[in-house]
């Protein structure tokens, strides 16, 4: 797969035409907009750390920043927490405003930020939480070990999220959760196999 | 971008918003359908959109403890079957914590459609009410064929069809609960009265209460419109008790 500087997997184009196909234009914003807060608190970070953006692109798997440069295991740290502060602050900024302006698309796109950053901070690659684990623990531990333990987390939270899930679905809330789980394990899995160390969503 | 790409998004943008504008049941239904698998029915958008607002009350905590409480409830709460806390529908302050004892008798006994909602009974309302709207039922109360995407459903309330701007006045005095817009109902309210009994207003092109107001019977609180899910300029309104619907057409 060839990596543009900017761009969509074709994949991608299609779950974005089915997306907007099926999904009210309100909806997609709540989800677009938070996700972008997320990426440019990413980018943002990368820059001021004086790293080189490499491509931004929107694949099956979600959005995707490839970077290079050097910096310490804190900087790439400090860069993954970026996206979730960002989208933290964002929702906080958000729920407020809707308070104001009594707006209810704001508080959806709050609460679904806040839902975003949250899980984008749970310990498992390619999540921002398994990203931190990582650079953290490559701080003081070698970069296999600190793979090897990265990985174990991110299996732990796999399984937790698909019991969590099925637990869910069989109580009759349907297969949300379910599908994150497994979304997760599978991206978990592959990633395993092809491992981009500069490379974060 | 490789340019096969531009126009593979190009295509089917096109293609895709000219069915969305032509056929507009056919997104409408993969959506429903789509949401029933994904969801079962719970209404993940309100739900999200409660814990974006506790935000900015401090109340995350507490909302997400109404979630958990939810998905599992303590031992002494029994949550109604087919009650969920975040549909606009009248089930008051959200924690619903309703037993078959709290309801009056009279509301239970009679033909009971779908786990128990709604009840068929006409029991003396111990307020005085009015008409809501001057015009003519389009859609009885009951089961009937859903008119957007003709599939066998449950009408919850009364359709009343009249002009678009036509004043819609409050049935009977109390306190507005909610006043917001949904994609279903469109521009909507909710009126709590005595005795635990509330009324809908829906698809209104605009409504002129805000939550907390109080209204008199007879006050204007809104305008006939066909926001939300609509065929055309009507009002759509509900009365329940205490969560179980009854037909509204026994006290136009």
């Amino acid at each position: 797969m060839n990596r543009e500087r900017f761009g969509m997997s074709a994949a991608a184009i299609l779950l974005a035409a089915l997306i907007y196909f099926v999904a009210d234009v309100d909806k997609i914003l709540a989800l677009l907009v938070p996700a972008l807060v997320h990426e440019l608190g990413h980018m943002f970070t990368l820059r001021l750390l004086g790293l080189r953006i490499n491509s931004f692109r929107a694949e099956l798997k979600g959005l995707c920043i490839a970077y290079s440069g050097y910096t310490g295991a804190l900087g790439h740290a400090v860069a993954a927490a970026a996206g979730p502060l960002w989208g933290l602050i964002y929702a906080m900024a958000a729920s407020f405003l809707s308070q104001r302006l009594g707006s209810p698309w704001l508080e959806l796109s709050a609460g679904v930020s806040l839902l975003l950053s949250l899980f984008n901070l749970l310990p498992a690659l390619p999540l921002d939480g398994g990203r931190i684990m990582y650079s953290l623990s490559s701080a003081f531990l070698s970069h296999s070990s600190a793979r090897k333990l990265t990985d174990l987390s991110s299996l732990a939270v796999g399984l937790i999220l698909l019991a969590l899930g099925a637990y869910l679905m069989f109580k009759g809330y349907g297969l949300a959760m379910e599908l994150a789980a497994v979304w997760l394990l599978i991206y978990t899995g592959t990633e395993h196999r092809a491992f981009h160390p500069r490379e974060m969503i | 971008m490789r340019e096969y790409k531009i126009y593979l998004a190009s295509a089917l943008f096109i293609c895709l918003t000219a069915v969305k504008l032509c056929f507009p049941s056919v997104p409408d239904r993969l959506r429903r359908q789509g949401a029933e698998l994904l969801c079962s029915g719970t209404d993940y958008g309100k739900a999200i959109q409660a814990i974006g607002r506790s935000l900015a009350q401090g109340q995350l905590e507490e909302q997400l403890v109404q979630v958990l409480e939810y998905i599992n409830p303590p031992e002494d709460k029994t949550v109604p079957a087919g009650e969920t806390c975040w549909l606009p529908f009248l089930s008051g302050d959200g924690a619903a914590s309703l037993t078959a004892a709290d309801i009056p008798a009279s509301l239970l006994a009679g033909e009971d459609a779908l786990s128990g909602r709604v009840s068929l009974d006409a029991p003396q309302l111990p307020f005085d009410h009015c008409s809501p709207v001057e015009g003519t039922v389009s859609s009885r109360f009951g089961s009937r064929e859903d008119p957007l995407d003709s599939e066998p459903g449950f009408h919850y309330g009364t359709d009343i069809a009249a002009d678009s701007g036509t004043q819609v006045l409050a049935f009977a005095s109390g306190q507005v609960s909610h006043a917001g817009t949904d994609d279903g109902y469109g521009n909507y309210c909710i009126v709590q009265h005595s005795d635990g009994y509330a009324t809908l207003y829906a698809h209104l092109s605009k409504c002129i209460v805000s939550s907390g107001q109080e209204v008199e019977e007879g006050q204007v609180i809104g305008c006939v419109g066909q926001t939300g899910r609509a065929t055309g300029p009507h009002l759509h309104f509900e009365l329940s008790c205490q969560g179980l619907y009854l037909d509204p057409e026994n006290y136009l």
